[in-house]
């Protein structure tokens, strides 16, 4: 897993909690399941093992969402062959930790395509810094802004 | 274990007979199947459970044993009035008067390898077909992974196959997939407890016209009761697990269901060519997918009803797909016409077969009684001197009643023929001893010995008694 690679999400939940901001909720779940599972690759099968207990979900459910997980990129999968005959094992494209930073880093970079110094004021803003130290900071970040610009 | 050891586990009666019943209405029912056009397919897959349903029979008529009693008859050579050398020399004839014998039963027992065989197939047979009836399904779901849908999934499949259960008069059966790839469906369970397991590879590949005939094929199975079909015929087949032909049988069997499924899905279909369409896909998709492994097929195999995967060989369970279209485009009108030419040759030639095999089982078993005493006696006999060959040994017989212990040994030393009698019964002794030697050997006894053994030499002008002093062996045994 390397950090790469860039998970296809196409946009910003403002009102989902952690890992709901940048996909849906069953998504959000079924990645959840995948990095928290002690076994890795893991089959549909499992993830629905798991979620069945906590949300009732269905089978092919699960299965579409995880197909939906691997056309963005967020899931690897192959087929293996076991005594169940063949299927789809799939495996995190990033870890969690990774997987978060790659997508904060992206809505970043777009927020701050799109509004430049306004962004790094905003983040600024949010610190618990001194007035001074605020506004050195801000100073740095735009300086820094706008040579990448 | 030598090869009359080996003769004498085959010989067991539970083991023999059930072997040549079982090749013998196999043979019957392929030739009454081949020619007889009037046979339906259920009448055939059920005439193919017949020569599997003989084994059992005649196991449990014969119940099989763990151990071969052999009671062997040892003639014991004593001496006579302390005379220790003319007791041990032979020929007596000239030397009268000849020593006393002794006969000892012996009784030896043997590990019955065959025995255990038919036990292991009766108690496998029997746990298998238990364990399939009381918890097939959930077993099946467990081990195979099958995953049940919700109403919501897949509803318009659903809705189909309740509508096509209420055609066939049956309880809509439960809708469950399991992950496979491959494209495949089979049933698991019977009556309320019955499955139709659809796999995503199928699902994937199928349109919906065709999928909805795979379904009416596999309601057809639980309409047709091929659950407790394929138990029985499994089961049997365990009992009989060491005749390779009781697996063809059963195949075979199957494959008869699973034409006759065929035969009424598309009764229920719209379109009867989608079942066709869903089969030619299924073919052309499996072969470019890896093989199930022997041991997944077999398994498997067990624990559903029916699968649509074609398989071929000897073996397989489904008939070719070239067989399965023809059925399916123009299923064959069955002839009633019992008179027909065919049909009464079928019926000639399966009568002459079981009444050959009869006979043929029944002189074998024969031939090996006399084989067993030929090689006792040849075996016992080791220990004369090798110009002295052994040429004939039998039990011999009263009045047509085989009388144990009355025995007969000839051997020649290229001098002469002699022949060593035992009798028991002094009556049957003379009388036996004429009969046998006339009827055998050809030629009547000179000198006859009351009590003992009585040494024979041919009324040849040419005999003389061997000069030289042979030495006989302390016992000979006589199985």
């Amino acid at each position: 897993m390397t950090e790469d690679k860039k998970p296809g999400f196409s946009q910003y939940n403002m009102g989902g909690k952690a890992l709901e901001a940048f996909l849906g909720p069953l998504e959000a779940n079924v990645m959840e399941s995948i990095w928290g599972s002690r076994k890795t690759p893991v089959t549909v099968r499992e993830i629905y093992e798991v979620l069945k207990k906590t949300r009732g979900l269905a089978y092919t459910t699960v299965m579409s969402t995880m197909d939906r997980l691997f056309e963005k990129k967020l899931l690897d999968r192959k087929i293996e062959k076991g005594r169940g005959g063949l299927y789809y094992v799939y495996w995190p494209s990033l870890e969690k930790q990774s997987f978060q930073k790659s997508a904060v880093r992206e809505v970043l970079s777009s927020l701050i395509d799109n509004f430049g110094e306004v962004v790094a004021n905003c983040l600024v803003d949010e610190t618990s810094l001194s007035e001074e130290e605020r506004i050195a900071l801000k100073d740095q970040l735009n300086r820094n802004i706008s040579k990448k610009k | 274990m030598g090869f009359e050891g080996i003769l004498n586990q085959i010989f067991q009666p539970y083991f023999y007979y059930s072997v040549i019943f079982l090749v013998v209405s196999f043979l019957s029912v392929k030739i009454l199947t081949k020619y007889c056009s009037f046979l339906g397919q259920r009448t055939k897959s059920l005439l193919y459970l017949f020569p599997l349903v003989l084994p059992l029979a005649v196991m449990l008529v014969a119940f099989p044993s763990t151990g071969i009693q052999t009671t062997y008859q040892q003639i014991k050579i004593l001496s006579t009035a302390g005379n220790n050398g003319a007791a041990n020399s032979f020929p007596f004839g000239p030397f009268f008067p000849p020593p006393v014998p002794q006969v000892i039963n012996v009784t030896s027992t043997v590990l019955s390898v065959t025995g255990i065989m038919c036990y292991i197939g009766l108690i496998a047979g029997a746990l298998f077909a238990v364990s399939m009836v009381l918890a097939d399904d959930r077993l099946a779901r467990k081990i195979l992974h099958v995953i049940l849908l919700s109403q919501e999934e897949h509803q318009w499949l659903q809705v189909k196959i309740t509508e096509a259960s209420k055609k066939l008069a049956i309880c809509a059966p439960k809708v469950g997939i399991v992950e496979d790839l491959r494209p495949n469906a089979f049933t698991i369970g019977y009556g309320k407890r019955a499955t139709i397991v659809f796999s995503i590879g199928l699902l994937n590949i199928l349109n919906k016209e065709e999928i909805v005939a795979v379904a009416s094929h596999e309601l057809a199975h639980v309409k047709n009761n091929d659950f407790f079909f394929k138990t029985i015929s499994n089961a049997l087949t365990t009992v009989s697990f060491f005749n390779p032909l009781a697996y063809i049988s059963a195949s075979t069997a199957q494959r008869e269901r699973e034409m006759l499924a065929d035969e009424r899905a598309i009764g229920l279909l719209e379109k009867p060519s989608a079942l066709g369409d869903a089969l030619v896909k299924i073919c052309k998709a499996i072969q470019n997918l890896p093989k199930e492994s022997m041991l997944v097929n077999f398994s498997s195999n067990l624990l559903i009803t029916s699968s649509v995967l074609h398989r071929v060989g000897i073996l397989a369970t489904h008939p070719r797909l070239d067989m399965r279209l023809r059925n399916i485009s123009a299923p064959k009108p069955h002839n009633n016409r019992w008179s027909s030419r065919n049909t009464r040759l079928a019926f000639v030639l399966s009568f002459l077969l079981i009444f050959s095999a009869v006979a043929v089982s029944l002189a074998m078993v024969d031939l090996q009684v006399n084989f067993t005493a030929d090689f006792a006696a040849s075996h016992y006999l080791k220990a004369f001197p090798s110009d002295f060959r052994v040429t004939g040994y039998q039990m011999g017989s009263f009045n047509g009643t085989l009388m144990p212990g009355v025995a007969a040994v000839s051997f020649n030393d290229a001098q002469s023929v002699h022949v060593l009698i035992y009798c028991p019964d002094p009556a049957a002794r003379i009388r036996t001893s004429y009969a046998e030697m006339g009827d055998n050997v050809g030629f009547n006894p000179q000198e006859i010995s009351v009590g003992g053994f009585i040494v024979i030499s041919p009324q040849n002008p040419s005999y003389s008694p061997i000069q030289t002093p042979i030495s006989l062996p302390d016992s000979i045994w006589i199985g």
